[in-house]
């Protein structure tokens, strides 16, 4: 169970009010096997410092408020300049669709609307995050 | 069944320094190494081992509802702001039917998430019974090496077995607040008896005063096991900080205590003996089986017993003397 | 009937409640029993006839008689067809007639015959002059309140409800975003100069920046030469929500605190001005059941109400300033019934509190279509759905509406959707007839049954929440009861138990191109530098006399003295302080925090 568990951070803005849809995918995900930490966060740092603390192999942003581009771009920088780029970061939501491509060339890798069922949310996280492999150098 | 992202990380000579340094996201990374479990696991483990000393490790138990999260984000703060560093492990239960969890007590910690102090790692428990997880003593370890003192453990806080906190924690500080009904109830039989302080929490609520004279009833029963000290019980209000304080002091004095009369040795010795259990039963234990479910063994024996072909026993006999273990001997 | 500024123009028959209170109706009239013990005999006889008809044709479908069952959506048991000894238990006097207490019928002696309920269309996205050229459009559509006035119902953005200013770095890309940039008084004459004050009745939708919008309202207003006490209007008060909102916030007692200090204030110098808005719409939205969301309003009213009193005021000070926002959503009859189980539960509630005028028992009510309901596939099919919601609470009767628009569900409306919600309306007003009669459908046997179902069912959580000490020390109780009816909604849903047209069923490969409404892009970083130009040319020397005042309200505010916040918040606001800046003190003495 150990070495195949998925870690994902699910989190939306502290400014929106709708988080029913966020939650219920929590528990979907964890129906599905995978343990999920849930926050809310005000600035996009805080996504990572969480990020960095959970050793998550998956940050998914919940938007349906606007906002999401600023976020994006500042999540994926962070996470290039900590050389974690392996971490899976996916957004959902409301967004329109003219920004998805916007999205994507951040280093989004996918943007589920509102009518994405949690099945295809699941098939996708396990299809691409991470599998770690740990290795320790020999003591010198 | 995962085609996608092959990570390999290599922890290198430079991670293990960085991690003992206190650096975030190495001991990130090394609480994921633990929790994977294994040989890599054991060896960084043999590792940071000289650099553990007596890091104080608080557990914090009670029933839901009883406000735990929010006195663990508000100790939390109250430590750091005193200069220390500190660890939080916060544990939630994992689905027994898919194995996964929604590890939701972070996200009451929102004062000390993020602070640059502070540490926190939500933890599912992945099979273990009660209120820890298989690693919570090894993550304390890890904490301990990385220069964090106090560790905050929050237990899942349901069921008899809460009362293993006694096993990872110095400092058990069971909860409890005046929603929760009878007080002699929600202090199952056992869990007072390891408490090192008894707190009643959201004790601006009424019934307030009703729990605290039947905590303190309580406590001094329990006080005359331990002569020389007596059960602390304090009323907090965590979310507004109220008692927080007087909480810390008697966290530090009862650390103090511990040394003083020798009781830390003794604790360390039970978590010695858990540590080397775990130790064992990874070897003897999980490698054996992980290594029969592989090749298949373990199904042929299951269907032997479960058709009374094969006795538990001599299945087990088969395992141990598969990976060389010398066979108990049988008495007639 | 009106949810805000002319109730003392209208000519008031009700019967006064005050003498001798009596616990079941109203003084001094009983009913005797609608129907004969005979009568009742031969309709249950009656009942039964008809069932062995309906069974065989149950079984003709394949249904087994037995395993025959249906519920509301918020799982109250329906029979197939109701009869009259279904509400023969029930003592007249809980129906009594329209205006007359418990008000189950309604709160006035008329409903509709001689004004509409007004139109009060959520308005608000940009800068202020934006904001206001949408207001202007559609007052021009025919956009009415009360005599002839106009309503603007007005939403704050989300960074005003962060309570930071638009060049906070979290406020990126959000910057009249969800609602209009309006930070300070000086937004508020780009918004409102050039409107008569005392003609029109502004809603300012905020979260938790309630104190902070109104002062600037009242500082820009007291500028413009008019007295506050000639202002209508609506705060929100919203505190509460923070048990199942997951949004930054203040702890649950001083949210409550903040609330009776504006009562406070506006029982003093705002008689028309209304304080506190019960929003049953925000607990349906956030999954809650029709009977949840009609126990927790009533709950955390009352937990408000008493809170008011406890600060010195009497009932008939305040109470009837409390206003109600109800979702009215997809279950046509039950959601009609709610309001019918509110109006009566209210005014029991009220009454035993020590309220003894009639308007303080009043229930009245902004009804919020529901959006939740809503589909982002095919979403013309909306205006289809926002029609049957608003007919509905025609029928149920109440005092205003807003009516979610077709594009709800992906953006802030365009224009065009705007207008269309507001046609829904007035078609409804204009066409169907309803508006010749109150309450049509009261004394229908299933109506009257399925009303006093939905107050049992109520009456039952309030205990609960009562028995943990009111609403505000039950957030935890509030919350996980609402998650669990959001999650049983969707799993319905997923299970294809719920149908949702054209999500779940009936869908469609096409899909419908409509124009999404765009922020400009522009206002945000002219927000900006109007913020910054405003910090800049103000008196500093005045700010900062004025900002150390609130400081020092603020702590005596917390200490528990009140009267003193409002003033001064008031006066900073005039010496131009930010939304941001003041809602950073409260911050600093209160706590802010996320709620769970």
């Amino acid at each position: 169970m150990g070495a195949d568990m998925i870690r994902v951070l699910l989190c939306k803005t502290t400014m929106e009010c709708h988080d029913r849809g966020v939650r219920y995918l929590a528990t979907k995900l964890r129906d599905a096997g995978l343990e999920v930490i849930f926050m809310n966060f005000l600035e996009p740092r805080e996504i990572i410092d969480t990020a960095i603390e959970e050793d998550v192999d998956v940050i998914g942003v919940s938007s349906s408020v606007e906002g999401h581009l600023p976020v994006a771009r500042e999540v994926t920088r962070r996470l290039a300049e900590l050389e974690k780029e392996n971490v899976l970061v996916v957004f959902g939501g409301v967004i329109p669709e003219r920004d998805i491509a916007l999205l994507r060339e951040t280093g989004v890798r996918e943007v589920f609307g509102p009518g994405s069922s949690a099945a295809a949310i699941i098939e996708f996280i396990r299809a691409n995050a991470r599998v770690r492999s740990f290795k320790l150098e020999s003591e010198p | 069944m995962r085609s996608a992202c092959l990570a390999a990380t290599t922890f290198s000579f430079q991670w293990l320094e960085r991690l003992l340094a206190g650096s975030k996201g190495e001991l990130g990374e090394a609480l994921s190494l633990i929790e994977r479990g294994g040989a890599t696991a054991r060896e960084l483990l043999r590792r940071i081992h000289p650099y553990t000393s007596w890091a104080q490790v608080v557990g914090v138990t009670g029933p839901p509802g009883s406000g735990k999260s929010t006195l663990v984000n508000a100790l939390a703060l109250h430590f750091v702001e005193a200069g220390r560093r500190v660890g939080v492990i916060a544990v939630d239960p994992s689905s027994p039917f898919t194995g996964g969890a929604v590890l939701g007590d972070r996200i009451r910690m929102s004062g000390a998430s993020g602070h640059e102090g502070i540490f926190i790692r939500s933890a599912a428990t992945r099979g273990a019974l009660g209120g820890l997880t298989r690693t919570t003593h090894e993550f304390a370890r890890v904490f301990d090496a990385a220069g964090y003192d106090p560790i905050l453990v929050e237990t899942v806080g349901i069921g008899q077995s809460e009362v293993d906190i006694w096993k990872v924690a110095h400092t058990p500080i069971v909860v409890d607040a005046p929603s929760s009904g009878d007080a002699i109830q929600a202090m199952k039989a056992g869990v007072i008896e390891i408490a090192a302080i008894l707190c009643v929490n959201k004790s601006d609520l009424p019934g307030s005063e009703a729990k605290l004279s039947q905590l303190r009833e309580l406590a001094s029963c329990a006080s005359e096991r331990t002569p020389g000290r007596s059960l602390p019980v304090v009323a907090t209000i965590a979310s507004s900080g109220t008692g927080v304080a007087e909480l810390a002091g008697h966290v530090l004095e009862h650390a103090v205590w511990l040394g003083a009369t020798g009781r830390r040795v003794h604790i360390e010795r039970e978590r010695s003996a858990a540590e080397l259990r775990a130790e064992l039963e990874a070897e003897l234990v999980d490698a054996p089986l992980a290594a029969a479910r592989a090749s298949g063994l373990l199904a042929e024996l299951l269907d032997a017993i479960g058709t009374r072909r094969l006795s538990a026993a001599d299945a087990a006999a088969t395992l141990t003397r598969d990976a060389g273990v010398p066979a108990r001997r049988v008495v007639k | 009937m009106s949810a805000a500024a002319n109730t003392d123009q209208i000519p008031s028959e009700t019967r006064p409640v005050d003498t001798a209170p009596n616990p079941d109706g109203v003084a001094g009239m009983a009913f005797p029993p609608q129907f004969t013990a005979e009568f009742v005999e031969a309709s249950r006889a009656l009942e039964q006839e008809w069932r062995a008809n309906f069974d065989a044709v149950s079984r003709k479908f394949g249904v087994n008689p037995g395993d025959y069952e249906r519920h509301t959506d918020s799982g109250l048991p329906v029979k197939p067809a109701y009869f009259p000894h279904d509400v023969a238990g029930q003592g007249y006097e809980t129906l009594s007639a329209p205006g007359m207490f418990p008000f189950t019928r309604g709160l006035h002696p008329v409903q509709y015959q001689f004004m509409h309920w007004a139109n009060q269309p959520v308005i608000g996205y940009g800068l202020p002059e934006e904001t206001r050229k949408r207001m202007d459009y559609l007052q021009s559509q025919g956009m009415t309140g009360y005599f002839g006035n106009t309503f603007y119902n007005l939403v704050y953005d989300l960074v005003s409800h962060e309570g930071v200013d638009p060049d906070h770095p979290a406020a990126e890309g959000r910057v009249g975003q969800c609602g209009m940039a309006v930070y300070s008084r000086e937004d508020d004459a780009r918004l409102f100069d050039g409107l008569q004050l005392d003609r029109i009745n502004v809603v300012h939708i905020s979260y938790y920046e309630v104190l902070p919008v109104l002062a600037h309202y009242l500082a820009y207003a007291r500028r413009r030469g008019v007295p506050w006490g000639r202002l209508g209007g609506n705060s929100m008060s919203w505190y509460y929500q923070s048990a199942y909102v997951g949004m930054t916030c203040f702890p649950p007692k001083a949210g409550m605190n903040l609330a009776v200090e504006l009562v406070n204030f506006c029982t003093r110098e705002m008689p028309r001005w209304n304080t506190v808005n019960i929003f049953g719409y925000g607990m349906e939205e956030s999954g809650a059941t029709a009977v949840e969301e009609l126990a927790f309003s009533v709950a955390t009213g009352i937990d408000y109400a008493r809170a008011c009193v406890a600060s010195g005021l009497h009932p008939d000070q305040f109470l009837s300033r409390f206003g109600f926002q109800i979702s009215q959503s997809n279950d046509f009859f039950e959601e009609i019934c709610k309001i019918r189980a509110l109006r009566r539960l209210w005014a029991r509630k009220c009454q035993a509190l020590g309220a003894r005028d009639p308007k303080s028992m009043h229930v009245r009510i902004h009804t919020h279509t529901s959006g939740a309901m809503l589909t982002a596939q095919q979403p013309i099919n909306n205006l289809i759905r926002t029609t049957l919601h608003a007919f509905g609470a025609a029928l149920a009767g109440v005092q205003a509406m807003e009516v979610s628009t077709f594009d709800e569900a992906l953006a802030i409306p365009t224009e065009h959707a705007h207008t269309l919600a507001l046609r829904v309306q007035q078609i409804i007003q204009e066409e169907s007839g309803i508006t010749r009669v109150s309450d049509p459908l009261g004394g229908s046997y299933y109506v009257e049954s399925l009303t006093n179902q939905l107050e049992a069912a109520a009456e039952r959580i309030i205990e609960e929440v009562e028995a943990r000490g009111g609403y505000h020390q039950c957030h935890d109780f509030v919350r996980t009861r609402i998650e669990a009816s959001a999650a049983r909604w969707r799993d319905l849903a997923d299970a294809k138990e719920r149908i949702l047209v054209g999500m779940n069923k009936y869908q469609a490969a096409e899909t419908q191109a409509i124009d999404i409404f765009k922020v400009n892009p522009d206002s945000e970083r002219i927000a900006v530098e109007r913020i910054r130009a405003l910090r800049a040319r103000r008196d500093t020397g005045r700010w900062g006399k004025a900002m150390s005042v609130l400081d020092d309200a603020a702590r005596r505010f917390t200490a528990g003295e009140i009267g003193v916040l409002m003033p001064a918040m008031i006066e900073a606001s005039d010496a131009d302080a930010t939304t941001g800046e003041l809602m950073g003190v409260l911050k600093l003495h209160l706590g802010w925090a996320p709620p769970y």
